[in-house]
């Protein structure tokens, strides 16, 4: 089994580059912090103006001191320049030197770094490789069989040997799934995964969470736990979606002490969790009250999503909520519950919505409150009857916005008896938008 | 006289060099930046998992807007190729900004179209539409075709946005080639706003010339045969891996490239849209976005994504090349002088005090003072004057610094997304930063030079844009496109590097 040493030697050379690059830039202000008291002529990209027309090379010119040149080395020559050069040249001397020896250093590094990678990712798919097989022929082998599985005592094989696991183990149901799970805690796998929690690396923790999530490790919880509110967000999403996984009694539980916002990314990520791992959550009212609007909004989507319909009345209680966008995803889930007697608040907060926005100029505000009569009126196509189309109507007189007014047409149209004879009489004090509207509404309807 | 001398020499001298140092150490912080969020974007995508996006009910809706002029050629194959992007709730809006070739009729006939009635709200005024189109085939739902009037690639994407319901915009040139998650991947952004809003997201733009490409998909990606296409991998390289990942965690980001970005659809109708009377509409509607943002005392940002997510061609001939940057630095300097208000203005943060001087003294001011420079130098050569080992020793660290530039772009390459695959390739690389301040780098000047006299002089012609088309790489066969619809700014600030 080869051993994947050569790992390193990438960290290696560029710690390597670093310390020269280093020791460079230091040199380099060393050599001009001690030469600022040097004299500065010479340094132009004109020939000093005394000397005009005599010399066309003035700065390097100062070195040529007959004395001692003839008996000096090529280097000894450089140096003697150099420090009677100005402190001009001797920065770009400097800088040069320093550039020079990077590009080489980058070019070794860029070509070494190349030959080194392909060569791990040929061990690494070899490995995986024997470790797949080794894998499947335990899956398929006597379930007393004793195996050894090769190198895997050696850190960066056993690591590749986890990811093989976990990976296989995610495309297994049943019983296949369930011996690779005692497969990990019978090798003792569970304690890589735990001693990566404790790492430092945010990104060694993460895995951490996601290794005990997948298998299960229920003694982990405390453990994730306590980075619910990490200022890490990936650590806080990981060790979310591991408690999800995780904690069987309430696997929303860790909503209640979330202090971050409730990213949309976090919350598509948890509810895919629960889809997929079919967690059954009984109500999500508890979070429909707390302080963290986020936490609401997530609580009031997934009411909707699993349509929780004994949930209505909790969500109703949203359209009196501060925040402009939690009542939108409440109007947005009573639409979702399709409950008959939504038709009431859905008119309030059409019309309160409205009131809103005639008081306010901002137009991120009204945005808004434009989503929302939105939201209200979509809302109302699955439940609106000829009762509602005095409201609806009003509606028509009243609105400004062109899509909320497109949607009411359609929606009326589809009321019957009433709605297309509704049309029929509004058409003719319409103003010209309006007309068109119900115009081409009506010809669409007729196709 | 010697007297004037001495001033000029002051003045000219010591402006260049204070100026190299200030390019030296803003192109080293950007670096440094760079590889500090490349290493942090790259450690946080080995944990994400877009897919999730694929079916939940909570993934945002997205219409992707792409304007067509004369692209007969390859439409058919391009819409194909938009409309098998791996993403639930998306539409695709092709606008046919009067195209006088058979583009139209060839999509209305591979895509079973019929016209339609749809109701729109016309809150960016466009040219008129002469028709919107649908397709009978369920297959083909996502489609809708807009025929309009000709008014230019700024007035169909207004046109199309008009259109649209979804909630994010992606304005995309229609003959760039999206990988199949580009819109997975460049949607997370704004999932992800916490305490701020994002209102636009960019991508890298990689070079396709040479790349083998299947059923409007890349199958495999290979560095340009073309010397000057080479070259200009090279350049994005730098712009895109070093330059725009630093401005995007700076929050400085002016520029989403028009051949692939997504927009918040509401920001852009609340700005106005596209303005149609400039030619670099992409950076413009960024700046004023972001202004009307911080005027609002919004909390934003523009995220750019480091994941080549979208593939075009560029100018593989000088004439075509010239043309192209002489329009990028008018587009830049439409954006930078329509929005001097910005400059150093703290009202506009890390807009007005690091985007924005950044791109005028960099950007516009620096091939200026080059030109400047390069001619004071042949007339102290004339004159007889020149310190030859002092302009040898400048002349040899800024080569240097531009080559350990690049051969830093290509370790970045290597060690983050790593496309090219042969060590050739990157020999290649290597081989050709070492004469692009040679050769590449006096062309761009001169077009630089030649857009800042068209600006003056007030010329707002878009000029002819010459493709190779991707099929016809090595027939050396060219498709030409002339009008208003030229490729998107794609990197300026890549110009004079």
């Amino acid at each position: 089994m080869k051993k994947l040493t050569t790992m390193t030697k990438g960290k290696v050379s560029i710690k390597i580059f670093l310390a020269i690059t280093g020791l460079l830039l230091a040199s380099f202000q060393v050599s001009a912090m001690a030469d600022t008291a040097i004299e500065t002529s010479n340094e132009s990209i004109i020939s000093p103006m005394p000397e005009i027309g005599e010399s066309g090379s003035a700065i390097l010119a100062i070195a040529e001191e007959p004395e001692a040149s003839e008996n000096l080395s090529l280097w000894q020559k450089f140096e003697n320049r150099y420090h009677q050069a100005g402190l001009k040249v001797k920065i770009l001397v400097v800088i040069v030197i320093y550039l020079l020896f990077s590009l080489i250093l980058l070019l070794l590094y860029i070509l070494i770094n190349r030959t080194i990678k392909t060569r791990e990712r040929k061990q690494a798919s070899e490995i995986k490789g024997i470790y797949q097989d080794e894998l499947t022929s335990f899956l398929f082998g006597e379930e007393n069989q004793t195996f050894e599985f090769t190198g895997i005592n050696h850190e960066i094989n056993r690591d590749i040997f986890i990811n093989e696991l976990l990976s296989l183990h995610n495309n297994l149901y049943g019983e296949a799934a369930t011996r690779l799970r005692d497969l990990y805690f019978n090798l003792e796998l569970y304690k890589d995964s735990l001693r990566k929690v404790n790492y430092r690396k945010w990104n060694l923790k993460a895995k951490g969470f996601r290794e005990l999530a997948q298998m299960d490790v229920k003694d982990a919880n405390r453990d994730i736990a306590r980075y619910i509110n990490s200022r890490d967000g990936i650590l806080r999403m990981e060790s979310q979606l591991a408690l999800v996984k995780l904690n069987e009694e309430d696997p929303l539980g860790f909503l209640d002490n979330l202090k971050y916002e409730l990213t949309e990314w976090e919350q598509v990520n948890i509810h895919n969790t629960l889809d997929y791992h079919q967690i059954h959550i009984e109500s999500f009212d508890r979070w429909m009250t707390s302080e963290n609007h986020s936490v609401v909004i997530f609580a009031t989507r997934l009411t909707g999503l699993y349509k929780h319909i004994h949930s209505w009345p909790q969500v109703l209680s949203l359209l009196e909520h501060e925040n402009p966008k939690v009542r939108q995803v409440a109007v947005k889930t009573l639409d979702m519950l399709e409950v008959a007697e939504n038709a009431g608040p859905l008119k309030d907060i059409y019309q309160q919505d409205q009131r809103l926005e005639e008081k306010n100029d901002d137009a991120f505000y009204n945005l808004n409150m434009d989503r929302n009569r939105m939201a209200a009126i979509e809302a109302m196509a699955s439940i609106a009857t000829p009762a509602d189309l005095t409201f609806m109507e009003q509606v028509l007189k009243t609105e400004k916005d062109f899509k909320i007014l497109k949607r009411a047409v359609a929606i009326i149209a589809g009321i019957t008896p009433g709605g297309p004879e509704l049309l029929d009489q509004v058409f003719e004090r319409a103003d010209p938008e309006l007309r068109k509207i119900i115009e081409i509404t009506k010809q669409t309807a007729a196709q | 006289m010697i007297e004037f001398f001495r001033v000029l020499q002051f003045i000219v001298e010591n402006g260049i060099i204070i100026l190299t140092i200030f390019i030296f150490g803003s192109y080293t912080a950007l670096a440094i930046f760079s590889a500090i969020a490349m290493l942090r974007y790259m450690r946080k995508n080995s944990f994400v998992d877009y897919n999730v996006l694929l079916s939940s009910p909570l993934a945002p809706s997205i219409s992707l807007i792409a304007p067509a002029f004369n692209e007969g050629k390859t439409i058919v194959d391009n819409i194909r190729s938009l409309l098998s992007l791996h993403y639930n709730d998306y539409e695709v809006i092709i606008i046919n900004d009067g195209s006088t070739d058979d583009s139209l009729n060839k999509v209305i006939k591979a895509y079973d179209l019929v016209p339609v009635k749809l109701l729109y709200e016309e809150k960016l005024k466009t040219k008129p539409i002469k028709a919107i189109y649908k397709s009978r085939n369920k297959a083909f739902s996502k489609l809708v075709v807009i025929d309009k009037e000709n008014g230019g690639k700024a007035d169909a994407l207004n046109a199309g946005i008009n259109l649209t319901q979804k909630e994010y915009i992606s304005a995309i040139d229609v003959d760039s080639i999206l990988v199949e998650d580009a819109l997975l991947i460049m949607a997370k952004p704004f999932l992800e706003e916490s305490g701020h809003k994002i209102i636009a997201s960019g991508g890298v733009i990689r070079i396709a010339n040479s790349c083998k490409i299947e059923d409007g998909h890349i199958t495999e990606v290979r560095l340009p045969k073309n010397f000057l296409a080479r070259i200009q991998v090279l350049e994005y390289t730098r712009a895109f891996l070093m330059g725009r990942m630093a401005w995007s965690k700076l929050n400085g980001l002016l520029l989403i490239s028009g051949a692939f970005g997504m927009f918040n659809r509401d920001v852009v109708i609340n700005c106005g849209g596209y303005n149609t009377d400039l030619v670099g509409e992409d950076m413009e509607l960024i700046v004023r976005m972001r202004r009307y943002m911080a005027e609002r005392k919004e909390k934003y940002r523009v995220i750019y994504i480091p994941d080549p997510l979208c593939w075009t061609e560029v100018p593989s001939k000088l004439k075509v090349l010239v043309r192209q940057r002489d329009r990028w630095t008018r587009g830049t300097m439409e954006s930078l002088f329509k929005h001097f208000k910005l400059f150093f203005n703290p009202r506009y943060k890390s807009l007005g005090l690091l985007g924005h001087p950044y791109w005028f003294f960099l950007e516009w001011l620096a091939p200026i003072i080059e030109f400047i420079g390069i001619v004071y130098f042949i007339i102290i050569a004339i004159l007889g004057y020149p310190n030859w080992p002092f302009f040898f020793l400048l002349l040899a660290t800024v080569y240097l610094f531009a080559i350990t530039l690049s051969f830093w772009a290509v370790l970045f390459e290597e060690l983050s997304f790593h496309r090219y695959n042969k060590r050739r390739e990157v020999v290649k690389m290597l081989f050709t930063s070492l004469l692009e301040p040679i050769l590449f780098h006096p062309v761009v000047l001169f077009s630089t030079l030649r857009g800042n006299f068209k600006f003056f002089i007030g010329e707002k012609t878009w000029g002819k844009m010459e493709r190779q088309g991707f099929e016809e790489n090595d027939n050396n066969k060219v498709n030409e496109v002339e009008g208003e619809h030229p490729e998107s700014i794609e990197s300026p600030e890549t110009v004079s590097k």
